[in-house]
């Protein structure tokens, strides 16, 4: 039995409007996190993943920035929700984990403080249960030193170790949903497993949802049940990770994972050309000069999702009606 | 970095030393001047008016026989204390606005720089002189005109540090965990412009000191008997040629005091600096 989704995006857009016309920088995002369940977010620099977590936490908004389309949490719809409601939400039904740890502590305050802040802003707890509800969570994410690491200041401590608090703070509210943008790219890679097994582990623990972002397909295919590749604010593919990996079905995809690296390569396979302006995009396929299959369809394609049997989306021409690449794909 | 780090970091320059030795000095003496000084400031005396140094009277007297000396540390709690509670006034309003004005944005930013803009348009000596002819002169008319007329240069710049700490990760991550603003202001941002915010005062407070005594001295600030720097320059202005002296103690005191500030403003950005260790 299925449960409830946790988190519903439907068709979200986001638009900036600048000097010389509109930048689209998500078009029609749509996908659903339940319980204990992990998506992966793949694509390359500037696809859209880290506007689609901000937007998503009500924090991408300025002059010109429009957000349109329909983000439910625990059933509520969260898009028209005021102010002071969409910042209790934040951190305690919806968390997220920064890009980078080393730029998201304030120097002059202790770990400790960062983190009973983030408690009180939420829960009427006074400071000495804050203060035991953080060394909980922080032993939890792998720091069993935890009452030394809350006296200190950020910078006394390890980009690892600052992660990790990281993921104590966004956990210690034990969220529904966790968004987690680029938790790894900042780390080394012995670290980066570690702290992955450690976030798999919360997950797991707290059944709690999460929406990872990458560009590193090993964090995807290590932590997502479900993954969707973004390109050019599109969600070109979603599909679960096992069938993803083994069968792309996007050329996007495909040179995607073709451009890994691998023990018997002798050089990496890049996916030729560059992305296309998000500025004034229309509403063709954004893949169209880089795609090695183009064909004839592709002209009059307007990027609507095709669902295929067993459930994959995905967004190409090939697709389509003729459905010729289907039956190759899936032969 | 400790609070002790700087204040060796900043006696460790002679000069730096000698200027908050000088500072300590004067202030001190404007504030022991009950106890200290030889004669009551505001005595006439017009048997021994313009005499030199001598006993009882060590700098001499004025053109109405009052004590130099005594009028010189009187005159440094004007001067000093006056200029300090103007920078209080002027850095507490400054903050209050600057932050509400970078951290809010949109419409009441654009206001209240508009505002600021009108208030930097002018030089701000010409703006002064505006407000006290309004108000009429005296020392808290002079007070209120200065403030009113500083305020903006800082509320600028505080906006600028808090406009570039509201995109730092740090906000951000606070924002993200669901904090409010007005706490996330209190523990994020102010802690942050504080060092910056005292530099500057410090640098200014020299200005802020000159303009009072240049006030006084055009007879818009402190009122006579009142012993001022300023004030005395201008009594001593028709003894030039007789007593420059007149002239000269109080000139050297503003002159001292002013640059002394000025140094140690200098000397406490590079020590409060992070980037030099």
């Amino acid at each position: 039995m299925k449960s409830k989704p946790l988190l519903k995006v439907d068709n979200l857009q986001v638009r900036i409007a600048v000097p010389g016309g509109v930048v689209r920088v998500l078009n029609g995002v749509s996908f659903q996190i339940r319980a204990g369940k992990v998506l992966g977010l793949l694509g390359e620099s500037g696809c859209g993943k880290t506007v689609t977590c901000l937007s998503l936490a009500g924090l991408f908004n300025g002059p010109g920035i429009t957000v349109s389309g329909n983000v439910e949490l625990n059933g509520r719809s969260m898009m028209d929700l005021p102010a002071e409601k969409m910042r209790s939400v934040r951190g305690r039904e919806l968390a997220m984990i920064m890009q980078n740890p080393m730029s998201a502590f304030n120097p002059l305050v202790t770990v400790g403080r960062h983190f009973t802040e983030t408690i009180r802003s939420h829960s009427p707890a006074t400071g000495r249960e804050a203060w035991q509800t953080a060394m909980e969570y922080l032993r939890r994410a792998g720091l069993p030193d935890s009452g030394r690491v809350m006296e200190q200041y950020p910078f006394q401590l390890s980009g690892g170790m600052l992660q990790r608090v990281m993921v104590a703070i966004a956990m210690s509210m034990r969220p529904s949903v966790l968004l987690a943008d680029e938790p790894t790219t900042s780390l080394d890679a012995t670290l980066r497993a570690q702290i992955l097994g450690q976030i798999a582990h919360l997950l797991r623990d707290f059944k709690t949802g999460a929406l990872i972002v990458s560009h590193d397909l090993g964090v995807i295919a290590r932590l997502a049940d479900k993954v969707a590749v973004m390109y050019c604010g599109y969600i070109v593919e979603m599909a679960s990770v096992a069938e993803l990996f083994d069968r792309p079905l996007h050329p996007y995809t495909r040179a995607l994972l073709s451009s890994r690296a691998g023990i018997k390569k002798k050089r990496l396979t890049p996916v030729g050309g560059q992305p296309p302006s998000l500025l004034n995009l229309g509403d063709s396929c954004p893949f169209f000069e880089r795609c090695a299959e183009v064909e004839r369809a592709c002209l009059n394609y307007r990027m609507e999702p095709e669902i295929l049997p067993g459930g994959r989306m995905v967004r190409c021409a090939g697709y389509g009606a003729s459905k010729g690449k289907v039956l190759r794909g899936l032969a | 970095m400790t609070f002790g780090t700087i204040v060796t970091r900043l006696a460790g320059r002679k000069l730096t030393a000698a200027c908050l030795l000088i500072i300590l000095a004067i202030t001190l003496s404007g504030a022991l001047a009950p106890i200290l000084a030889p004669n009551d400031p505001n005595l006439v005396d017009l048997e021994k008016k313009l005499a030199g140094p001598g006993a009882g009277y060590p700098l001499g007297t004025d053109h109405l026989g009052r004590c130099i000396l005594s009028r010189l540390m009187y005159g440094a709690r004007i001067s000093l204390g006056t200029a300090f509670l103007v920078m209080f006034l002027t850095i507490a309003i400054s903050t209050v606005v600057g932050t509400l004005s970078g951290y809010r944005g949109g419409t009441l930013d654009g206001l209240i720089m508009r505002i600021c803009d009108i208030l930097l348009a002018f030089p701000s000596l010409v703006l002064a002189l505006a407000v006290i002819g309004m108000l009429g002169p005296g020392l808290l008319n002079m007070m209120i005109a200065m403030v009113s007329v500083q305020w903006a240069w800082y509320a600028r710049m505080i906006r600028g540090m808090v406009l570039s700490l509201r995109e730092s990760g740090f906000v951000l991550s606070a924002r993200v965990s669901g904090v409010s603003g007005p706490v996330i202001v209190a523990r994020h941002i102010l802690p942050n412009i504080l060092s910056q915010v005292i530099v500057l005062s410090t640098l200014d407070i020299g200005w802020v000191i000159l303009n009072i005594s240049g006030m006084s001295f055009l007879g818009l600030g402190i009122q006579p008997p009142t012993p001022e720097w300023g004030a005395m320059l201008n009594d001593g202005r028709q003894f030039l040629r007789s007593n420059p002296s007149l002239m000269a103690y109080p000139g050297l005191m503003i002159l001292t005091v002013v640059a002394a500030f000025n140094l140690i403003g200098d000397a406490l950005r590079d020590a409060l600096d992070p980037r030099e260790t």
